[in-house]
């Protein structure tokens, strides 16, 4: 089964996406901050992140650099979710080697699709 | 004074401020427990309504629990509700919202913008911004328009601002023209957030056929720049060249945040010097955000101008013009006065911001103190050094 | 000798009633904050601070920093104001003529590199600017170094004239700024940037909380004597200055408040006079007199969220220049602006908040001390029944303590930010240990300070008018005056 680490602060997006990603067949693990999401990669890597860009303490786009910048966590894709505000962080996420990013408030089946659609471009890749 | 009078009062006052010390700790003592059981009632009630309404965001059919369910329950389902329709749109939105609509919530908040008391009429609208129906908004529209606290008025500003929609825009605009207007940031918020729906309406007031007065118009090209609006560039320069001072200064800044080129030759006719100097000194700013080096021979004229930010901006736009600035900037740095210093000023800034040295201050004339000369300017610039 | 007694028994009941007026004035004031505060938790509240922090509208802020000799604090203070959570801000420090190695451990820390800067003159200054810096990495600092006249006030409006964005905050070396401050202050600004011209938010003291990284992580009551007593009259002063007076839309800032002003008001009014001792309660004072006199619309804002900590001093020296020079500075005050008093041109301001201030804040000290010594000296020589004495005790005293303990309470109810019982339990000690001993230890400082406005009125008087403007250091303040020991 595909597994996800979803990253985000916000116990009600996490709740919401674990659910629709569980329900689409995914194994889904939970961090609430950028501590937790190393520690978690670090443990065993995910087939993918979503990343929320807002949180306290290290923001994800730190996180995001971290990863690029280590060898065996550098091919993880990434879906950064921003708050619709945040929209020049996504550049940035973008210079950083992010795959795709999903805006707050989203829909949860289009989330699902995103992610699918990443995944299936990193296989075939 | 009779001492047994004093007595009287002295024990009087002692009773009663005990009395109400005491009362008070006592409330104090109460309310803090009090608010601990509150919040976990709530927190239980939450943790079982939740994982249904999830189920609802997620795309299931409502379960008839959450339908039906009333008091401590049904409210907590609502506030649950609400909570999730912060974050999701589209499908999992208009599910939650269906489910408001079965349980009568969204009657229920009608009704309650009707209230007679203000915050429960605020409290309603801003809970009507979530829910994004035609009936909501129409409610939203009238409690902008037309609610006497402004209270009230300016949660609905917020709540319109979410609900996504054109009437929305050409709502919020107009409420800029009451007499008692909501603050204009709050305006410029909701504006921000509608986003691309607010644009044609935006447009319309910054230079349609009936366009707005001069509030609007500052307003429109405020967010017009913000929302990097590049369709409406035209209209923007349309308000450069005359008009209100405020108007076009908006206009202009709006103008260098989109950074066209096409706006430099009107921006830089702002620079005039029989323009105000406060319209001239955003010009300024905005030629060095657009970066048209054919305006940099009308920026270095500006480097001697006796207003501090005319001259001021005008030389960090130079220094953000490419080689062409630079040049004007290094001439201007060898002559003597203030636009010497301001050009000195930049190019040091630029230095550092390439990561490379400045040249540091020259060794100018040193006075004995900040005498203003008569171009209003402090020659204070220090020797080189750091001697005393 | 009937007389001298009928005079002191008089007295005796005047100051009697002069407190209950007073204590009954400020309950009456603490009440309307409370119900204010109790109401504004019931408001929807505006946008998060994250959506601020992405805000396009929320306006450039410059911070501005006078020191002089706190080479211990100042690289800690520095790094922790360059980290504050803002979009766009500037950081400028200004070093008044330190002596020790302030300056040189900036210049180490942020590789400081001189660079030619032109200052704005439109606050008058007296010291000489001699160096402007920049960091090597390009961060938003600047470091002005100029020669010290005593007077921090000098070295504020050095820093603005310095300074590149629209809004000004003057924060001391010692005082410990939340992450989300600036955000926090910024939101008057940014909902109504056509009136507000000035907003300010609560301090707290920070002695005694948990800090990490130049940042307040858990606040506590500090333990001891003087220092639950100064937290306590934080927590009292603000919920007085903030109550009906901001309802009425004349809020004055209170000594040591934390504010962020609007560049071209504090321009306007000249920014801190030198004249004076320089202080927020001064300047919002001269904003009030000129954009009254000016006829322009404006608002004050309060934003009473504590997101800003200062170390008090735990001294008993250095606590009794504070308060001399608070009672100074508001004697100042009121005297600069007395056209205002009883004025209704003023509106609220000249009717009400400043003559308030005259009678009960600055005249209490003075009342207070003649008041005990009246009592010493009647119950000695037995004209005064001890009755009237315990009277004073209970309309004076219990009644503050009293009014102390309902402030406690508010901030109880409604910001909660002391978490545990024995925070609470320490403020109701201190509500009562102020009144025993503190007050009127205070009163006496405070007397002091008023004799000291005096005088230099009086010494102005006797100077030549062409004498303003040279250097030298002028009257009182020592050069090591801002120096405030590590808590």
């Amino acid at each position: 089964m595909t597994s996800v680490l979803v990253v985000d602060d916000d116990p009600d997006v996490c709740d919401l996406v674990t659910y629709k990603l569980e329900q689409s067949g995914f194994e889904v693990r939970r961090a609430s901050d950028g501590d937790g999401a190393l520690r978690e990669v670090a443990r065993r890597a995910p087939d993918l992140v979503l990343l929320d860009i807002m949180m306290p303490g290290i923001s994800g786009l730190e996180v995001l650099e971290r990863w690029r910048s280590d060898q065996a966590t550098a091919g993880i894709p990434v879906v950064l979710l921003t708050a619709k505000a945040q929209e020049n962080d996504v550049e940035r996420g973008f210079e950083l080697g992010a795959d795709d990013y999903v805006v707050k408030p989203f829909s949860p089946r289009e989330l699902v699709r995103r992610v699918t659609a990443v995944l299936s471009r990193r296989q075939s890749a | 004074m009779p001492s047994f009078i004093t007595a009287r009062f002295l024990i009087a006052a002692i009773i009663v401020g005990s009395a109400l010390a005491y009362t008070l700790l006592l409330v104090t003592v109460v309310g803090r427990v009090l608010r601990g059981i509150l919040a976990d009632r709530r927190a239980r009630a939450e943790r079982q309504i939740r994982p249904m309404v999830l189920a609802v965001a997620g795309g299931d059919p409502a379960p008839p629990q959450l339908i039906s369910l009333r008091g401590a329950r049904g409210r907590a389902t609502e506030r649950v509700i609400f909570g999730y329709l912060a974050q999701v749109r589209g499908e999992a939105a208009d599910l939650l919202a269906d489910v408001l609509q079965r349980r009568g919530a969204v009657e229920a908040i009608l009704r309650r913008t009707h209230s007679s008391w203000s915050h429960r009429r605020a409290a309603a609208a801003g809970r009507l911004g979530l829910i994004a129906s035609p009936q909501a908004e129409h409610r939203l529209v009238e409690l902008v328009t037309g609610d006497h606290s402004l209270e009230v008025r300016i949660v609905a500003t917020r709540a319109l601002g979410k609900t996504g929609s054109a009437v929305a825009g050409v709502t919020l605009l107009r409420s800029l023209s009451r007499a008692d207007p909501v603050p204009e940031g709050i305006v410029a918020s909701a504006l921000l957030e509608l986003g691309p729906e607010a644009v044609p309406a935006l447009r319309e007031a910054l230079s349609g056929q009936r366009a707005g007065g001069r509030r609007q118009r500052t307003m429109a090209a405020n967010v017009l720049g913000l929302l990097d609006e590049m369709p409406a560039w035209q209209g923007l320069v349309a308000n450069v060249t005359s008009g209100d001072l405020e108007v076009r200064a908006s206009a202009v800044r709006a103008l260098g945040r989109l950074g066209l080129p096409q706006a430099a030759a009107p921006i830089a006719a702002c620079l005039r010097s029989g323009e105000d100097p406060a319209l001239r000194a955003v010009a300024a700013r905005a030629l060095g955000r657009i970066g048209d080096p054919h305006t940099a021979p009308a920026l270095a004229a500006c480097l001697d101008d006796p207003h501090y930010w005319v001259a001021h901006n005008a030389a960090g736009a130079l220094a953000a013009l490419g080689s062409a600035g630079t040049a004007e900037l290094a001439h201007a740095a060898r002559g003597q006065g203030p636009g010497a210093a301001h050009a000195r000023e930049a190019l040091d800034r630029r230095a550092l911001s390439r990561g490379e040295l400045p040249a540091g201050p020259a060794a100018a004339v040193l006075t004995s103190g900040p005498a203003p000369d008569a171009a209003g300017l402090a020659v204070g610039s220090a020797r080189g050094g750091r001697g005393w | 000798m009937s007389a001298v007694a009928a005079a002191i028994r008089g007295f005796a009941w005047f100051s009697i009633i002069y407190f209950v007026v007073l204590n009954s004035a400020y309950l009456a004031i603490i009440t309307l904050a409370a119900g204010n505060a109790v109401v504004s938790r019931r408001r929807v509240s505006f946008a998060g601070l994250a959506e601020i922090f992405h805000s396009p509208l929320a306006p450039p802020i410059s911070v501005v920093v006078p020191v002089c000799n706190m080479e211990d604090l100042i690289v800690g203070s520095t790094r922790g104001l360059l980290s504050l959570r803002y979009p766009e801000f500037e950081v400028v420090v200004v070093d008044d003529g330190s002596t020790d190695s302030t300056f040189a451990r900036l210049e180490r820390e942020f590789g400081l590199v001189e660079i030619d800067k032109v200052l704005r003159d439109q606050l008058q200054t007296v010291g000489r600017v001699l160096s402007v810096h920049a960091p090597r990495d390009g961060s938003n600092l600047l470091v002005v170094r100029k020669v010290s006249m005593g007077r921090p006030a000098d070295a504020v409006n050095t820093g603005v004239n310095a300074a590149q964005y629209p809004l000004i905050c003057r924060i001391d070396a010692d005082t410990y700024l939340d992450s989300d401050c600036l955000l926090t202050v910024a939101k008057p600004f940014i909902e109504d940037p056509d009136q507000v011209i000035a907003a300010g938010a609560t301090i707290r003291v920070a002695n005694g909380c948990e800090i990490r990284a130049g940042r307040v992580i858990r606040p506590r009551v500090p333990g001891g004597w003087l220092l639950p007593i100064q937290a306590a009259e934080y927590v009292r002063a603000f919920l007085l200055g903030r109550a009906g007076w901001s309802q009425i839309r004349s809020m004055l800032f209170i000594s040591g408040a934390y504010a962020v002003y609007r560049r071209d008001i504090y321009e306007l009014v000249g920014g801190f006079h030198l004249d004076t001792e320089g202080d927020d309660l001064e300047l919002t004072t001269s904003i009030h007199h000129r954009l009254r006199d000016d006829r322009r619309p404006y608002r004050i804002a309060f934003v009473p969220e504590p997101c800003c900590w200062t170390v008090v001093p735990h001294r008993y020296r250095r606590l009794a220049q504070q308060r001399a020079r608070w009672s100074q500075i508001l004697a100042e005050a009121i005297w600069v602006h007395r056209t205002m008093l009883f004025n209704p041109k003023y509106g609220a301001v000249g009717l009400v908040v400043l003559p308030f201030y005259l009678i009960f804040e600055l005249v209490s000290a003075v009342v207070e001390i003649l008041a005990m010594a009246a009592f010493v000296v009647g119950l000695a020589a037995g004209i005064i029944d001890p009755a009237v004495v315990l009277l004073f005790v209970a309309a004076g005293l219990g009644y503050g303590a009293f009014l102390t303990i309902v402030s406690v309470i508010t901030e109880e109810l409604t910001y909660h930010r002391y978490r545990t019982w024995r925070d609470f339990a320490l403020l109701v000690y201190a509500a009562i240990a102020e009144n025993v001993g503190f007050r009127q230890v205070c009163a006496w400082w405070r007397v002091r300070g008023i004799i000291d406005a005096m005088l230099r009125r009086k010494a102005k008087w006797l100077e030549e008018p062409g004498q303003r403007g040279q250097e030298g250091p002028r009257l009182s303040m020592a050069a090591g005056e801002r120096q405030v020991p590590v808590p």
